[in-house]
């Protein structure tokens, strides 16, 4: 079937290529048209602007970075709203906040468009081999009309509630990760000033009740000291935030998320090449090193 | 001079007093109207919006909650810049953000009108005494002519720099001084659970290095289980969260900060929004109850 997807990034152009290679017509659309030539080149139809796009497919798939960036390809001047037609649907799979998912949903309901929040857990890797877990927020009915394609990216799709619940599921997750990234950097640099194998730690506590999925990533990528991107610091940053302002509006304390959060913001703000987040750890280093600056 | 009021709440109506009692000719406008009341009752002009007021004034006061209601009422419909005459001077005493005072400056110099971002530090019964801090932004010139304005409620005067300097001076000074006070709440909490009566304890760190503004202030609310009268913990809340939005901008690491926004996120959660800072301590008693 003819399927949309903007926002051919690290996330969205794996999962672009598994919608291709399931034989779907896709239809995309990038700011830059280089971004999206390597789809092209594998079938895909490039189009001058969103809008185009949803006027080609009655599903799209919207994978960019930032709410704003949402509101821009759904509702901004040659955004998807001026294409699609009624009883379509736009699943974006961006991390965004709940207040935005909603909103954007509302006023796409008032075109006859669904829209559903449903972003996901599992990087780069997950959406190559389509083992994503997928959060969805939105209509019951518009999930189940789009589901066969969700299952071309998505190993577990799980319908969490009404618009914005997807988003808050996600802010969840990204919740523990931030936290577990920093506990593990904690971990690496305890044991690192403590003369003891890095490796060796990690895989002894991957054995015990520290196993988890982001000691089998972050821990291996600290313990070897990649840190180059992987997971640009910057998004757990920006998501990191996204909880701190999910918890003010729910007014729900969350401690050690807002101390994790600030360790993200200090990566940020340094200069010179960009890092994985597995970089908590060189943070931690510089602290106890006299000369950091 | 003429003076101009919007903003008529807990710090702006002592604000506006002080200065129509040092014999400034006011007029002032309320979203709601019992808000001018004592205003009106000590001589001044009620009007009908923000621009009318500014139509009124050589110099416009504002004192509202936040950099989303500033821009509401200077640059929105009926707002302070649709009524001021060049030459006129917006002074905000309200706390809000950075970046939104150097967009509303630069909007009010392209028609001719002066701003200086004055956030304020201290409480209404500080303002009632005259004794605020104030930590102006903007230019030099326009700062000094406005120094009979500025100094009616305060004994500190002192301009930072350029627009927005003010309120980054503010943000900086809710930095130190909420972590400050969750130190002091630490400090006693830790005293009390240990057996001690924490009012020596208060009386013995006030004559040495742990002695501060917070300390003085708050250590006996927090030891009465008195937790009303000062600004109220959603407040705080709000604004250093406002803080750590500036801080996530600019790349900037702020981790006290962030921890005691939530625990300021706990008590408007616990329904305890409306004590004030020193319910801090309330939080940790919390914590170590089963």
């Amino acid at each position: 079937m003819n399927v949309g997807l903007i926002g051919a990034g690290a996330m969205g152009a794996p999962m672009a290529r598994r919608l291709l290679a399931a034989g779907h017509a896709l239809h995309v659309w990038a700011r830059r048209p280089e971004t999206v030539a390597p789809l092209v080149a594998a079938g895909a139809v490039a189009h001058p602007t969103a809008a185009a796009v949803g006027a080609a497919a009655a599903v799209v798939f919207t994978v960019v970075t930032a709410g704003r960036d949402v509101v821009a390809v759904t509702l901004g001047d040659t955004g998807l709203v001026h294409g699609l037609a009624r009883g379509s649907v736009v699943v974006d799979c961006s991390t965004i906040d709940p207040d935005t998912a909603r909103d954007v949903a509302d006023r796409l309901a008032a075109h006859g468009i669904a829209f559903l929040d449903a972003p996901v857990s599992g990087g780069s890797p997950g959406a190559e081999a389509g083992t994503l877990s997928m959060m969805v927020g939105g209509d019951a009915d518009a999930l189940a009309r789009v589901r066969p394609l969700l299952d071309v990216v998505a190993a577990t799709i799980v319908h969490i509630g009404p618009s914005g619940a997807g988003q808050t599921a996600k802010a969840c997750n990204q919740l523990v990760l931030t936290v577990a990234i920093a506990g593990i950097a904690e971990a690496m640099a305890l044991a690192e000033a403590s003369g003891v194998d890095l490796d060796a730690v990690v895989d002894v506590l991957s054995h015990g009740l520290s196993a988890s999925r982001m000691l089998d990533v972050f821990g291996r990528k600290m313990a070897a000291g990649r840190f180059d991107a992987g997971v640009d610091v910057r998004l757990h940053h920006k998501d990191a935030q996204i909880v701190i302002d999910c918890a003010a509006a729910a007014r729900a304390p969350v401690p050690a998320a807002a101390l994790a959060s600030q360790a993200y913001a200090a990566l940020d703000g340094r200069s010179g090449r960009r890092r994985d987040s597995a970089a908590v750890l060189e943070l931690l280093r510089d602290l106890r090193r006299a000369d950091a600056d | 001079m003429q003076v101009g009021f919007v903003g008529l709440g807990a710090l702006g109506q002592p604000l506006a007093l002080n200065l129509v009692a040092a014999g400034h000719t006011a007029a002032c406008w309320a979203r709601r109207p019992e808000q001018m009341r004592p205003l009106l009752d000590a001589g001044a002009t009620a009007c009908t919006s923000a621009a009318d007021v500014a139509a009124h004034a050589e110099v416009v006061v504002t004192c509202v909650a936040d950099a989303t209601d500033l821009e509401q009422v200077v640059l929105g419909r009926d707002g302070i810049a649709d009524g001021a005459a060049p030459g006129t001077t917006l002074v905000d005493h309200g706390t809000g953000s950075p970046t939104v005072a150097r967009v509303i400056a630069s909007a009010l110099a392209a028609v001719g009108v002066h701003m200086l971002d004055a956030p304020v530090s201290g409480s209404a019964a500080d303002a009632r005494a005259r004794q605020l801090v104030v930590m102006v932004g903007g230019e030099a010139d326009v700062f000094e002519r406005m120094r009979p304005v500025l100094g009616c409620s305060a004994t500190h005067v002192r301009r930072v720099g350029e627009s927005g300097a003010g309120q980054v001076a503010r943000a900086c000074d809710q930095i130190a001084s909420n972590v400050m006070l969750e130190a002091v709440a630490e400090a006693l909490h830790l005293a009390a659970r240990s057996g001690l009566d924490p009012a020596r304890v208060r009386d013995a760190l006030a004559g040495g290095y742990a002695w501060s503004r917070m300390l003085e202030r708050h250590a006996g609310s927090m030891l009465e289980g008195r937790h009303s009268g000062g600004c109220h913990a959603r407040l705080h809340a709000k604004d250093l969260n406002h803080v750590l939005h500036s801080a996530h901008a600019l790349g900037l690491a702020l981790p006290l900060t962030a921890l005691v926004t939530q625990h300021f996120n706990a008590l408007v959660g616990s329904g305890d929004g409306e004590r004030d800072g020193a319910a801090l301590v309330t939080v940790l008693q919390r914590m170590g109850r089963a």
